[in-house]
């Protein structure tokens, strides 16, 4: 399940979307999640399926690969639709709509983060919310924990599915029994991940402290952010569904 | 040129326990292939840590190149800037220290948070590539890097700063036979070629071939000092030290 995590994972590429500037991706992700909750009608629902389909189609990462980043979600989901058709008078159509947006979310959020490498990512939030340093929000420290935290994601996985390998090896079992049993195996196994990652945390602020690390009021990029005419194409293409979507949801559609 | 002296360094969280370090003196010339060696705790990573200014004595003076950090007053920002400007540190584990995207922008790091214009950043970080033989692999994402690459990476991110001593604290230790041969190489030949200052710190003897002298550290205080041959005349006191030896 753990390789399953498609999060904070960069799929090399030079596709549109690898080409746009993290700071368009960075806009279109929230709008189109405003869009997609903006969905009320079977018709509305389809459109912002379908230009979720395109983007990845653009983005020329395999759909297999995107689809697997869908398997750890669908499971708590499949959960909560139970207990929606269970308990609830609407529960099918709740749980239909629910699903179907969390993986849009979930889709397009994986999207963001194989096409944009996570310094890109931290560069482009610190360029785009630049504005909030007049208000003393430390929008390089926020943007490098983001970073930092994309980084560690991959590591810990891997350092995650070698302990449970390591523990398999001397009996434990991941992978059968109740639910609750399986809890309980992974149990030690968090607190050995979250030893791990707060010594692996401690050892890379010292890295980052010896390569002198928030010494400049304004440091530096080997590669500057600059907006191309493919973003300006694409702010018009996010305005114009964002426009499409509002006006179907006014007008009842 | 590095001085310590009398550096004292006692951890704030072990008050009542012994002092890391209980009065070093040492100076180390520029240019010099130095070995600090020692068992574990014995002040080796103390004493790193202190050489690149990321802790401060308890007692005691460190002066880098002129630059003087007194246990009596609270360094300045910008001194501590130009101390680990001048002192580059390479750590144990090569995945933990590395924080760029790709091997190019890991060697941009340093001089990108030095403020320097893009023009400058460009320029160190290609020369400190071309340096290493890392050329080729910019691009590539250095957690693809072998562990050997991945120390010639931030031995590279190191130069990038513009520093004339290296401090390699156990840096060898989880390379395998052809990464550490590999590392050496490179680093003796910046230690000759560039007069790169090079302070090697291990617990084994054997990554010390071809130094120029070496310390031996034992609780917090220099054991013995000496010159290489030493270090195959006097195998049984540095395994007494807690040194391994060929």
């Amino acid at each position: 399940m753990l390789k399953d995590i498609n999060l904070g994972r960069y799929h090399p590429g030079t596709s549109f979307l690898h080409r746009l500037d993290p700071r368009t991706k960075l806009v279109f992700l929230p709008v189109y999640i405003v869009c997609i909750f903006l969905a009320r009608t079977v018709l509305t629902g389809i459109a912002g399926f379908l230009v979720l389909l395109a983007l990845i189609a653009l983005s020329a990462v395999p759909l297999r690969f995107m689809l697997r980043g869908l398997r750890t979600p669908l499971v708590v989901l499949l959960i909560a639709d139970v207990l929606n058709i269970i308990l609830l008078d609407d529960g099918l159509r709740i749980s239909v709509w629910l699903t179907l947006r969390i993986c849009e979310v979930v889709l397009a959020s994986n999207l963001l983060t194989l096409t944009t490498r996570p310094g890109e990512i931290a560069a482009g939030l610190e360029k785009g919310l630049s504005f909030l340093k007049v208000f003393r929000v430390p929008v390089h420290d926020l943007a490098t924990m983001v970073a930092v935290a994309f980084r560690f994601i991959p590591i810990l996985t891997q350092e995650a599915r070698d302990l449970m390998d390591a523990q398999t090896m001397r009996g434990a079992d991941f992978r059968h029994g109740s639910l609750v049993r399986r809890a309980k195996a992974l149990g030690p196994l968090s607190v050995t991940v979250f030893a791990s990652a707060f010594r692996r945390a401690d050892e890379m602020a010292l890295a980052m402290d010896s390569r002198l690390y928030g010494f400049s009021d304004a440091p530096g990029n080997l590669h500057p952010l600059r907006y191309g005419r493919e973003d300006a194409a694409a702010y018009i293409c996010i305005l114009c569904f964002l426009a499409v979507m509002v006006l179907m949801r006014t007008g009842g559609l | 040129m590095i001085g310590l002296r009398g550096v004292r360094f006692r951890y704030p969280d072990n008050p009542e326990g012994n002092a890391a370090l209980s009065g070093i003196d040492l100076d180390i010339a520029d240019g010099a292939f130095t070995a600090i060696l020692g068992a574990a705790g014995s002040g080796k990573s103390t004493l790193a840590k202190i050489l690149d200014a990321l802790l401060i004595p308890t007692a005691g003076t460190v002066s880098v190149d002129g630059l003087v950090i007194d246990s009596a007053a609270r360094p300045t920002g910008e001194l501590l800037m130009k101390v680990r400007s001048t002192v580059g540190m390479v750590f144990q584990n090569p995945v933990n220290q590395i924080i760029g995207d790709t091997v190019e922008q890991d060697v941009a790091y340093g001089p990108s948070n030095l403020g320097l214009d893009h023009a400058e950043i460009v320029r160190r970080t290609d020369a400190a590539l071309r340096t290493m033989g890392l050329g080729e692999l910019r691009l590539r994402n250095p957690a693809h890097l072998s562990g050997g690459q991945m120390q010639r990476l931030a031995i590279a991110g190191a130069l990038a700063m513009g520093t004339r001593h290296i401090v390699l604290d156990e840096s060898l230790s989880m390379l395998d036979p052809q990464g550490r041969d590999e590392v050496l190489a490179n680093l003796r030949r910046l230690n000759r070629e560039e007069g790169l200052g090079i302070i090697m710190i291990s617990h084994d003897a054997r990554d010390c071939t071809g130094c120029d002298r070496f310390i031996v550290l034992d609780k917090g205080r220099i054991a013995m000092e000496g010159c290489p041959e030493d270090l195959a005349l006097k195998k049984d006191v540095l395994r007494a030290l807690g040194v391994r030896t060929c």
